[in-house]
């Protein structure tokens, strides 16, 4: 796909698409959207769908960020928690790095 | 530690050679063919060489005799990638004139040099690279050197003899190329036995111990005193002299690329 | 399993949206030639001598007006298709020691910016591989295989391990073969749901199943410890985000990057359930396949490619690797509305070429800015265009249009690297200029788009009810029909997965005996292998086995490598002697 050669009103749908999309546990559809139609929102001359457009990307990006933070906060409890957790940490472990506490 | 030290040595062999591919070749395709190009013909004389190796089996432990007629066969080889680099010439041409998009203007052509130095960093890579990666291999753990009675310059020579070999390929088919177009074969004849005679002081090293790690200045000082001359040689014959070397330190635009 | 070279798809007579947009990039190209100023003299006089050989023979050529008195059907025109690509079209090319001439320099010009652009993900797939084979032993140890090779018995004897290995490298070459028969059964009677869910299920078990299964190597190998729920969210994250990418609308660089990752995937698989000498046996097979499978004449994968052009639509793009040239001329879409200084531009011309009704004069007045030096040539260049486009016979207009857009379709790369550096201005003056000298038969684009609007009817109309924006061609290719939005994609140069998969069997397969020098040499004979393929691709323009010149090259120096230099080699770097 290049966006170069797509219609405006495209756009919108396709960025839409992948906004909507990214409710299902979908972050990274949300970071593709935010980078993908960045340089649409921002930086093109403006047009009449830019600002659905922008405010889509504004989300995507809110949206990768919360999750960005929710992962790191939930991989650091559990990488600091893990022993300490006892049974409940190893059920939850997918890898159980050996030699390690 | 030995990390490290494998990452020291890679960046001390190919550090600048990769600083050269950025800078100068990978920006142009046509540059890039070329380069692979020059590995396969060095890949080809290398292969001939071995074949001859192991075929001639009681002098297979005698590296001297590999050595030689490797150093033939890459000449040899060298000559022939001279002759198709100079019969594609035509054809790349016409490309060139054609795409006048593709940062392969006329001036690769025009002025031989940039080709030659092209392959000549081919062979260079190539050469380094198959020398050396088997040791960063081993180099980058585990284990380490210097138990078995070698030398513990092991690594930093081999690193330091690659770089200068990758150097020395670059400018000697600088000045084998432009001997060639010139007629000037007593030039090309030097070229060979600069690299015999190099290759051949690195039989020194079979004699560094762990005591005798001296033995390493004896191939390195003279390689690197050859890569200064050889050196010397391709700036002058690609048109180089004091006052373009004064020239090329002021600053200006676009100074990083070679036309 | 195949190189596919945009050049191809000139056969089929449809889509002459297509080919007016190509013509529009091909005049820009002159333009920008010009551009450059005195010092590319050479270019523009060899765009000048394309502009004035082929259109001449090309227009009248009498194939221009079999498709004129097609366009009435559209499906005579279809039928029209050749069989055999090349035949047909040395048929077409009239006689004249000159156009063979032509060709010849044409060839040359295939452009190194393809060979790299294939370079580069060749490259990248096989580092893949090679990293994750030197780094992860679980693809190496052996034990489990597929149920496509049922010997696998550990011996040491010649002869068993021959027979074995071929007869295992049979049998998977039977699976291969028929499944590219159903595929190609499926494809020819139009399943295209069957082939898509197919497809879809394939990428789907790639996508999340084998890449769940290298994070957990991968994991293991770092021992790196990693909850479910991460893990959950990683791989459904990265597996819908390729099925989006892949078999929807993505970005172009993320696409390839599945693709890449997908086949470095799959050639992990076949190192890993593939007995040892079977693996070898194997890539000798896949060279002798893809040899037959795309040469014959009713080779499988050609039938399938031609097929393809034919019904003028690209192949399944889960498929096919595909470099994509990014052509200037679509940043100046009207519709897009980049830049205001453009559109002014653009309103100039319009304005000029609606006056003049012809192409010439806002041409000739945009050089003029830049170097009246080569007005001349520019003029000549164009005038046969400017005989053909004033008049006002709707009929010469269109053959003229087709005839010059099948010309483009022959030379479309030189023109293409041309016009990629492009200034902007520039193009779109070409643009503007095309869309101008365009306003001088509105008959002729509404004829063309009614005849389109059969096929794709609501986008086509909407867009010829508006005119003088921007050519209607161009902008038929926003229509939200796959097939349109691909079309601009399918330019460029094409590699078949099947090639990156079995090119990382090959390297992964000569790392995994821990020796780098072979894996090196490997990969430069693979490259070289590739340069020479794509160099008869230049020459030959038509679909091409990728795998048979760079799998021998591969297999050649991995056993010379393996076998002859390695010892050499060895007993040089630890006695540190060099060559």
């Amino acid at each position: 796909m290049d966006l170069r050669r797509v219609k405006n009103e495209e756009k919108l749908v396709l960025c839409k698409k992948y906004f909507l999309a990214g409710f299902f546990i979908l972050p990274f559809l949300w970071f593709v959207n935010s980078l993908w139609f960045f340089s649409e929102a921002f930086w093109k001359p403006p047009y009449p769908e830019q600002k659905t457009i922008r405010s889509y990307v504004i989300w995507s990006i809110v949206g990768t960020l919360v999750w960005m933070a929710l992962i790191v906060t939930w991989v650091v409890v559990f990488q600091v928690n893990r022993a300490s957790w006892g049974i409940t940490g190893e059920q939850l472990s997918f890898i159980i790095p050996s030699g390690m506490a | 530690m030995t990390l490290m030290e494998f990452f020291g040595c890679t960046f001390i062999a190919f550090g600048l050679p990769f600083a050269l591919f950025i800078f100068t070749i990978a920006r142009d395709p046509m540059r890039v063919i070329v380069l692979i190009a020059s590995a396969f013909f060095w890949l080809m004389s290398l292969l001939l060489s071995s074949i001859l190796w192991y075929a001639v089996v009681p002098l297979r432990d005698k590296l001297a005799f590999g050595l030689v007629f490797s150093v033939i066969f890459q000449e040899c080889f060298r000559f022939l990638f001279y002759k198709t680099l100079r019969r594609a010439d035509e054809g790349l041409l016409k490309v060139s004139l054609q795409n006048t998009s593709q940062h392969v203007t006329p001036k690769d052509f025009l002025n031989q040099h940039i080709m030659a130095y092209v392959s000549g960093l081919g062979f260079g890579v190539i050469a380094g690279a198959f020398s050396i990666i088997n040791v960063l291999a081993d180099m980058s753990g585990p284990g380490t050197i210097g138990i078995m009675g070698d030398s513990k310059y092991f690594f930093w020579t081999s690193a330091f003899l690659t770089l200068c070999f990758i150097l020395l390929h670059t400018v000697w088919s600088v000045v084998f190329f432009a001997a060639l177009d010139k007629k000037n074969y007593s030039i090309v004849a030097c070229v060979v036995a600069t690299h015999m005679m190099v290759s051949c002081l690195t039989l020194l090293n079979q004699r560094s111990s762990e005591e005798h790690s001296i033995v390493y200045l004896g191939s390195i000082i003279p390689s690197y005193v050859c890569l200064f001359v050889m050196t010397a040689l391709a700036f002058n014959a690609a048109g180089g002299s004091f006052t373009n070397l004064k020239v090329a330190f002021a600053c200006r635009k676009g100074r990083y690329e070679i036309d | 399993m195949s190189f596919q070279s945009q050049n191809t798809e000139s056969y089929a007579p449809g889509g002459s949206e297509e080919r007016t947009g190509l013509m529009s990039t091909f005049v820009e190209g002159s333009v920008s030639g010009v551009e450059g100023g005195r010092t590319r003299y050479g270019s523009v006089q060899s765009t000048e001598e394309a502009v004035n050989s082929i259109p001449e023979a090309r227009i009248v050529d009498p194939r221009s007006e079999t498709a004129t008195s097609n366009r009435s059907n559209r499906n005579n025109s279809r039928q029209q298709v050749p069989d055999q690509p090349g035949s047909e079209r040395m048929s077409r090319e009239p006689p004249g020691g000159t156009q063979e001439e032509d060709e010849d320099e044409e060839t040359l010009m295939y452009g190194a910016k393809h060979v790299i652009m294939l370079f580069i993900p060749v490259t990248l797939c096989m580092v893949v591989v090679v990293a994750t084979i030197s780094s992860i032993t679980y693809y190496t140890a052996g034990g489990v295989y597929l149920i496509y090779t049922p010997f696998h018995d550990v011996t040491d004897d010649t002869g068993t391990k021959l027979w074995q290995s071929m007869a295992n490298a049979v049998i998977l070459l039977c699976v291969i073969v028929v499944m590219t028969v159903v595929l190609l059964l499926l494809y020819k009677y139009k399943c295209y749901r069957v082939i898509n869910g197919w497809l879809v299920l394939s990428s789907i078990m790639l996508l999340f199943f084998f890449s769940f299964m290298y994070l957990e190597q991968i994991l293991r190998a770092y021992n790196a410890p990693m909850d479910y729920i991460t893990a959950a969210i990683i791989m459904w994250n990265f597996g819908v985000g390729g099925l989006f990418c892949i078999h929807w609308k993505g970005p172009l660089l993320l696409q390839q990057a599945y693709l890449i990752m997908v086949s470095a995937l799959v050639a992990l698989m076949f190192i890993k359930y593939m007995p040892d000498w079977t693996t070898w046996a194997v890539l000798g097979v896949m060279v002798i396949w893809d040899l037959v499978a795309v040469l014959c004449p009713k080779g499988p994968l050609r039938v399938l490619v031609e097929t393809a052009q034919s019904r003028n639509e690209p192949i399944f793009r889960a498929l096919i690797y595909s470099s994509t040239m990014m052509w200037p001329v679509t940043m100046t879409m009207a519709d897009d509305g980049d830049a205001p200084k453009k559109k002014q531009k653009k309103k100039k011309n319009l304005k000029t070429g609606a006056q003049n009704s012809s192409l010439t004069t806002p041409l000739e007045k945009d050089m003029d800015d830049d170097d009246g030096g080569f007005t001349e040539h520019v003029a000549n260049g164009t005038n046969r265009q400017h005989s053909l486009t004033a008049s006002q016979d709707s009929q010469t207009a269109r053959n003229a249009v087709q005839a010059f857009g099948d010309m483009m379709q022959d030379t479309p790369r030189t023109d293409r690297n041309l016009a990629f550096h492009t200034k902007e201005a520039s193009t779109a003056n070409s643009v503007s200029a095309l869309a101008g000298g365009g306003d001088a038969e509105p008959t002729t684009r509404l004829d063309i788009d009614q005849r389109d609007g059969a096929v794709v009817p609501n986008s086509r109309s909407q867009s010829s009810a508006r005119p003088s924006q921007a050519p209607p061609q161009r902008r038929a290719l926003d229509s939200d029909s796959v097939n349109q939005d691909e079309s601009d994609e399918e330019r460029g140069v094409k590699l078949g997965l099947g090639d990156f998969i079995f090119y990382g069997v090959l390297v992964g397969k000569a790392s995994s005996n821990g020796d780098w020098n072979t894996t090196l040499a490997c990969f430069v004979a693979i490259l070289i292998g590739l340069c020479c393929t794509l160099l008869l691709l230049a020459i030959f323009r038509k679909a091409l086995p990728a795998l048979p010149i760079s799998l021998t090259f591969g297999l050649v120096f991995n056993f010379a490598t393996s076998s002859l230099v390695q010892p050499f080699m060895d007993s040089l770097a630890s006695e540190q002697v060099y060559i």
